[in-house]
């Protein structure tokens, strides 16, 4: 068994797949780097030369102009919209793939179907997972890296966080800390992004609608949730962004329930009944 | 090695495509199964290695019902329908990774695989750069690497030249010499006769007619 999910996650992580959405996620995370925290470290250095026609009340600071947190600039909306096609990029395709091509008839003369399919969704959660979160956590490195890591302010209304968002007392204390709870947070929800594509894969003979199925119901449900500020919490694009964050989490354990456990307990079942010719 | 197929039936929808097959196969023996497209010679074969589930009916390899007692013969090495390998890996690197699922062996055995074959030379060209006659090497290679109990080749010489099918034949004899058992499936008759012990002729998911060559040779 041990020897299967080590293959599986040396393709899941080797793969052309992980390197595609790595790539995608980064494009994001670089152009948000460019276009927002260069231009703002540039400002910072310019008022501390006062240079500036108005001094700054406060310099512009990592814990906030990073992708996850900046809610200001469109470039953290456009990631965490596309979050699920960045999580099933990796490897959710790779068991239609493997059907096709007649490998999974090598690999299940070699290893139980059961223990195949359940290496494939650990594959599947971890790279998914990664894909999404490494390049958020290499954006918010570069603004520690370029802007100043002072604490933030409540006082200030930089950012929206009100006392119902959970965790949301940790930011002002430890904002770092804040972040990695919500990077696990959208780890979690990339890896079971990833693995709701792979359960649609035993349904589903093409890669494009597997990649795009979880996206899809994510545009849907923020489409429909987006009409008040109440609703708008309701949808994942919304919660899974620290700069949002979850108000509401039972609506997020719902999520974890209707996208992750259900599908889980219907592919371990799949895995062991389902007879794929 | 005993190899046991009882009252096997599979019906998938309406289509009955196993209809009530029954042999049993010893240790270094041939055995051909012989048919048209569609004669259910490739659902034989999934069956035999786990990968369908019977309808009714029971395969059982050394008295181990599949997929009751066993998921899969714990020996087998198989290749159903076409190789399939992952294109873009080389031909080195897909017979590591899959050696590397049991571990039973390391890269003498898989270069040996490949020699026997004739496709040692490809060794680090991408399969799927590969032509044809090649990718039937190598899955021939994937199959007979493990020195395997139990082999299952659907029709083995598909794309491969008058030395390629040699070379097969070649191999049949000697897996059989190790006292592995060997079931075959193709077309044609002449060269299975010529390397079988037994032939199954099949047609629409029946065994029509059993030959025992062996016993014809020897008389």
């Amino acid at each position: 068994m041990r020897s299967i999910k080590k293959e599986e996650l040396r393709r899941a992580f080797g793969g052309m797949g992980f390197k595609l959405a790595v790539l995608t996620g980064l494009a994001i995370a670089i152009s948000h780097i460019v276009l927002v925290q260069v231009p703002l470290a540039r400002e910072n250095h310019m008022a501390k030369l006062g240079l500036l026609l108005y001094p700054l009340v406060e310099p512009y600071y990592a814990s906030f102009y990073n992708i996850m947190m900046d809610i200001m600039n469109p470039e953290g909306y456009v990631y965490y919209l596309l979050l699920p096609v960045i999580a099933t990029m990796p490897f959710s395709a790779s068991f239609y793939l493997d059907r096709r091509s007649g490998y999974k008839m090598q690999i299940c003369q070699r290893t139980s179907q059961s223990q195949y399919l359940n290496a494939k969704y650990l594959a599947c959660f971890l790279s998914g997972g990664a894909a999404v979160a490494f390049p958020l956590l290499v954006n918010y490195l570069f603004a520690l890296m370029i802007l100043p890591n002072i604490m933030p302010s409540a006082a200030m209304g930089t950012n929206a966080l009100s006392a119902q968002i959970l965790f949301s007392n940790v930011y002002f204390i430890r904002p770092e800390l804040y972040l990695l709870l919500y990077l696990a947070i959208d780890f979690l929800m990339g890896g079971l992004y990833a693995c709701f594509g792979l359960f649609l894969s035993f349904f589903i003979r093409n890669v494009f609608v597997i990649w795009s199925a979880g996206f899809l119901i994510q545009l849907l449900i923020n489409a429909a949730s987006d009409s008040s500020q109440n609703t708008m919490y309701y949808s994942a694009v919304h919660w899974m962004r620290p700069g949002m964050g979850i108000a509401y989490p039972v609506v997020t354990l719902l999520w974890i329930v209707l996208l992750g456990a259900v599908p889980g307990v219907l592919y371990r079942l799949c895995a062991k009944k389902k007879e794929f010719l | 090695m005993y190899l046991e197929v009882n009252h096997a039936v599979k019906k998938i929808g309406p289509d009955e495509v196993l209809k009530d097959i029954t042999f049993s196969l010893e240790r270094g023996t041939v055995c051909s199964l012989m048919g048209g497209n569609g004669a259910g010679k490739s659902m034989l074969m999934k069956a035999i290695c786990g990968l369908i589930f019977l309808t009714e009916g029971t395969v059982s390899v050394d008295g181990k019902i599949i997929g009751k007692e066993i998921s899969f013969p714990p020996d087998l090495g198989a290749m159903i329908e076409h190789p399939g390998l992952i294109p873009q890996d080389t031909g080195w690197q897909n017979l590591r990774e899959l050696a590397s699922i049991r571990k039973r062996i390391g890269d003498p055995e898989i270069e040996e695989a490949m020699k026997r074959t004739g496709i040692y030379e490809a060794a680090g060209k991408r399969f799927r750069k590969y032509s044809m006659g090649m990718k039937q090497r190598l899955g021939i290679a994937a199959a007979i690497m493990e020195k395997p109990s139990l082999l299952i080749l659907d029709e083995p010489c598909n794309a491969l030249d008058e030395e390629g099918r040699n070379m097969v034949f070649q191999i049949i004899r000697e897996e059989k010499e190790r006292g592995a058992l060997v079931i075959l499936a193709g077309h044609e008759a002449e060269d299975l006769e010529n390397v079988s012990d037994i032939m199954l002729v099949m047609k629409n998911g029946q065994i029509t007619e059993r030959r025992d060559l062996s016993d014809q040779r020897e008389s």
